[in-house]
């Protein structure tokens, strides 16, 4: 009897042990599928699709070395005096941080000379150099015939200077004219700072870098019923500005439009000034605190918005008979002179005045309206001279002894050509690495940005193209650096405003939580408590095992 | 003798006042600082995030601000009108075509050339941070996009339903207070704009802007969290609440404001005093470089370019005509077609397409 009851008590432990080892397997099996499984694939699947980029390379473009190699050549009658010259330059500009020069003497030749009669003759010679980016300092004997400046610089690459130029004064013209090193450094300081430092006045005055640039050119005639304008201004556009912007053309493309605005006035009032140096003439004055105020309502007329490319905007303001002349008076209360009215207002573009002749407008026996023929050559002197500043090419202080060849045709320097590319190849080099710096800062601190597979392509493409236009700045090859340095540049801002970038805004890590928690919570509670039943049986059974072995 | 110095400390004393007011003058009537101003252009971004007849004073809000801003002087295609543009055309607008903003009914604010960029069902959350971070499809008309620069001064305007770190957009979605600081922060890191200037009415509106944390912003709201922004007055013939009572109170300064004003920031934060508008007004002036009192009004609600004198042009000769014709018909080789030709009617962009 005490046997039966033994095998049925320990049938009966039996099948409780197996219910129990079947309840902890069940048990077990919402274990692994939920956690082990589950939990890692939502991980997976609501994770923030990013492709891997080069964080540690982008850091290092902070550290990036980045200095222009400057080739110059110097010729001297005297090639003592060439020597001494190279000493005492490399002295003066070791200080430099942004430009790495090197000197060479090249000897006398006498097809320097050959056809030269003038400076300007000397212009027309083989020598100048032909590579971006290179200086050339020619000592031309008999300077002071035609100048009484000591430094003359051409029109192309080179300098021509007396011999009594001294090597501070030619020191002084690299920095500040051809070279303009502060400025660079400036425009690089205001644009990683910007808190701390301000671009300078050429660099708030020019236009930003971009791909393309449109440029509209407008006639406002507020009278067309009294003054009839005659102009031919897209001819007057092919003869003065395209061979201005063919030669711009390496740095960005340019689309030219021109208009005509009828029955648009300045709505601003400008002040009757009776003359009274006797001929009789009257003038209107426009204050200069006043021109401001013309610009604004101006601009909704315009219709500069087509486009998404910068617009440069070159307005004629031609006033009708009664309102004419109209001059700009200084806020010194000083009539500018020069016979040229005309403002820029930086980033935007210029304003012309250009009053009607005396002749045209007082001649009463010829009926309304009045024909009139503007100064082709003056109005595009005055927009050439405006274009010149927003692109970049600043106005240059004036050194004592020191002159420039002034431009004759419709074209720039190539020394201000250079400087211009090696202002864009910086200014487009650091905005790369800015943009790649502060995406990768983002990154960090937003976590639902996504990073798709062609932005990543394109901030790889970023990457190698600043590490290698950075290269090539130091070795000296100017246009390639600016290409390089470009493609940078544009590519750079695609990736950060490519649209993907936000495909999960209204995905953020709170909201995520938000969603889940309350559906997975109250599974994973049991789950979660069960783990203990299971420790516990488990080791209950490890026990028992030892128990059984032992006996 | 008492008499005597009596009158020369007299004369003394109005010496010295003459002298102080005469210096004082000075500094005021320098407008050279004008010259240096950091920005060169302004833009607005107005944004009423609610919809449905009863949210009528809303719509009042901004539509009053618009106005008043372009009056100042910016122009239409640089402010960007967000609304959903229900109220004008609304089967229950006793005064079909027109929102006021009071109750006298004197200005249509909504006039006959409003131009709203973002109406109806475009005023979503996503389309608001994406024209704020500039990431908007390639096609976006030009008009609907925030093209500013590092010189730009942006007045950002926002009214509607909001609470605590968050504001409602048309019933159906919010904007948290995180995703518009991280959304200015990367207008911050790509230079889009030189200085901004915060507004909003909204219920608990100082809570969206306690997470800004790029530099120069000046924000304003018209109650701190936990309070509610109340509603000015009724209009019985219109049946609805018109206006709020902080943009009340700033169009009554606006109103008194000219383009060549010289009013300043400082002023302007103060405009609503508790008594006047119930709720505190909060301001968050610490992210600001400046102090409010010098900065013009202008700065923000105006647009006045600066301007540089060109005192000469240059002396240049054009190429001869067959220096000219050779040079064009070399570049016609090169180049197909260099005719003139109407402008794309939907121009594409040209960065991120293919």
């Amino acid at each position: 009897m005490a046997l039966k009851k033994e095998e049925t008590s320990d049938d009966f432990a039996k099948v409780e042990d197996n219910n129990d080892a079947r309840r902890v397997y069940a048990a077990i099996s919402f274990v692994v599928v939920l956690i082990v499984i589950g939990l890692p694939l939502w991980w997976e699947t609501t994770d923030v699709y990013r492709v891997p980029l080069p964080y540690s390379r982008i850091a290092a473009l902070d550290s990036l070395d980045v200095t222009l190699a400057m080739n110059i050549s110097i010729t001297t009658l005297d090639a003592a005096r060439g020597d001494k010259l190279i000493e005492d330059l490399k002295d003066i500009l070791k200080t430099s941080k942004l430009f790495q020069f090197t000197f060479r003497a090249l000897p006398l030749e006498k097809k320097h000379f050959a056809l030269a009669h003038s400076p300007e003759g000397l212009e027309s010679g083989s020598f100048h150099p032909r590579k971006s980016g290179e200086l050339f300092l020619l000592e031309v004997p008999g300077l002071t015939r035609f100048t009484p400046n000591h430094v003359m610089v051409g029109l192309k690459r080179t300098v021509y200077f007396s011999s009594e130029a001294t090597a501070v004064k030619l020191s002084e013209v690299l920095e500040l004219l051809l070279l303009r090193e502060k400025s660079l450094r400036q425009m690089v300081a205001a644009m990683t700072t910007p808190t701390e430092t301000d671009q300078d006045r050429s660099g708030r005055r020019r236009m930003p870098a971009a791909e393309e640039y449109d440029i509209m050119m407008t006639v406002v005639n507020p009278e067309p019923e009294k003054l009839q304008i005659d102009w031919d201004l897209p001819e007057a556009v092919q003869d003065y500005l395209e061979p201005f912007l063919y030669e711009l053309s390496p740095l960005a493309g340019y689309t030219v439009k021109s208009q005509w605005l009828y029955f648009v006035t300045l709505n601003v009032q400008p002040k009757l000034v009776i003359d009274t140096s006797g001929f009789g003439h009257q003038h209107y004055a426009l204050a200069e605190d006043l021109l401001p105020q013309i610009i604004t309502p101006l601009e909704k007329k315009l219709a500069s918005r087509v486009s998404r490319n910068p617009c440069l905007n070159f307005v004629v303001y031609i006033p009708p008979c009664e309102a004419a002349p109209l001059h700009i008076y200084t806020r010194q209360g000083v009539r500018v002179k020069g016979g040229v009215d005309a403002f820029l207002s930086p980033r935007w573009g210029g304003i012309v005045i250009h009053n009607p002749s005396h002749m045209v407008c007082h001649n009463s026996s010829v009926p309304e309206p009045k024909e009139y023929s503007p100064d082709t050559v003056a109005i595009m002197g005055v927009f050439l001279a405006q274009l010149r500043l927003l692109m970049g090419i600043p106005e240059l202080e004036g050194i004592s002894r020191v002159g420039q060849l002034p431009l004759s045709t419709v074209s720039l320097r190539q020394w201000e050509f250079d400087s211009l590319l090696r202002m864009r190849t910086l200014e487009q080099l650091t905005s790369a690495k800015l943009t790649l710096q502060s995406l990768s800062q983002l990154l960090g601190k937003i976590s639902n940005i996504v990073i798709n597979d062609a932005v990543g392509n394109s901030i790889y493409q970023v990457v190698d193209c600043v590490e290698r236009a950075a290269h090539l700045l130091k070795i000296g090859q100017l246009d390639e650096a600016f290409n390089e340095s470009k493609k940078a540049f544009l590519s750079a801002e695609a990736a950060f405003t490519d649209p993907s970038l936000l495909a999960l805004l209204y995905f953020p890590d709170d909201q995520k939580y938000a969603v889940y928690i309350p559906l997975f919570l109250p599974v994973m509670i049991p789950v979660v408590m069960s783990l203990k039943n299971i420790c516990a049986w488990f080791s209950g059974r490890m026990c028992s095992k030892h128990k059984l072995k032992k006996e | 003798m008492k008499n005597m110095t009596y009158g020369v400390a007299n004369i003394l004393v109005i010496l010295i006042l003459m002298l102080v007011s005469s210096i004082s003058s000075i500094h005021r009537s320098l407008p050279e600082d004008f010259l240096q101003a950091g920005h060169t252009n302004n833009w607005a971004v107005l944004v009423d995030t609610s919809r449905f007849w009863f949210n009528y004073r809303h719509v009042a809000n901004v539509l009053s601000i618009y106005r008043s801003v372009k009056r100042l002087g910016i122009p239409d295609s640089q402010i960007i009108l967000i609304i959903a543009d229900d109220m004008a055309c609304n089967p229950r607008n006793p005064r079909p075509a027109t929102v006021f903003n009071n109750a006298n009914q004197h200005i249509n604010v909504y006039g006959d050339d409003v131009e709203v960029d973002y109406r109806g069902y475009e005023v979503t959350v996503e389309n608001f941070v994406r024209l704020l971070t500039g990431r908007l499809p390639p096609g976006t008309p030009r008009s609907k996009q925030l093209l500013t620069d590092e010189g730009s001064n942006v007045l950002v305007y926002l009214t509607g339903h909001g609470g605590d770190g968050f504001l409602k957009f048309q019933d159906s979605e919010e904007v948290t207070s995180q995703e518009l600081a991280d959304a200015v922060e990367q207008m911050w890191q790509k230079r889009r704009y030189h200085e901004m200037f915060f507004m909003i009415d909204t219920c608990q509106g100082a809570s969206l802007y306690e997470k800004f944390y790029s530099p120069n912003i000046l924000a304003v709201a018209s109650s701190l969290v936990g309070e509610d922004s109340l509603s000015h007055h009724v209009d019985p013939a219109i049946g609805v609440y018109i206006i709020d009572r902080y943009t009340y109170y700033a169009l009554d300064f606006l109103e008194r404001v000219e383009p060549d004003s010289t009013k300043t920031m400082g002023e302007f934060l103060s405009v609503c005093p508790k008594r006047a508008c119930i709720s505190t007004v909060g301001v968050r002036k610490d992210l600001f470089p400046r102090d409010p009192h010098k900065v013009p009004i202008t700065d923000f609600f105006g647009s006045l370019r600066p301007v540089e004198l060109t005192l000469s042009g240059l002396n240049v000769t054009a190429m001869s005509r067959t220096q000219n014709q050779s040079r064009r018909e070399e570049l016609k080789r090169k180049v197909s077609d260099r005719s003139l030709q109407y402008a794309k009617q939907f121009p594409t962009s040209k960065l991120g397409s293919s």
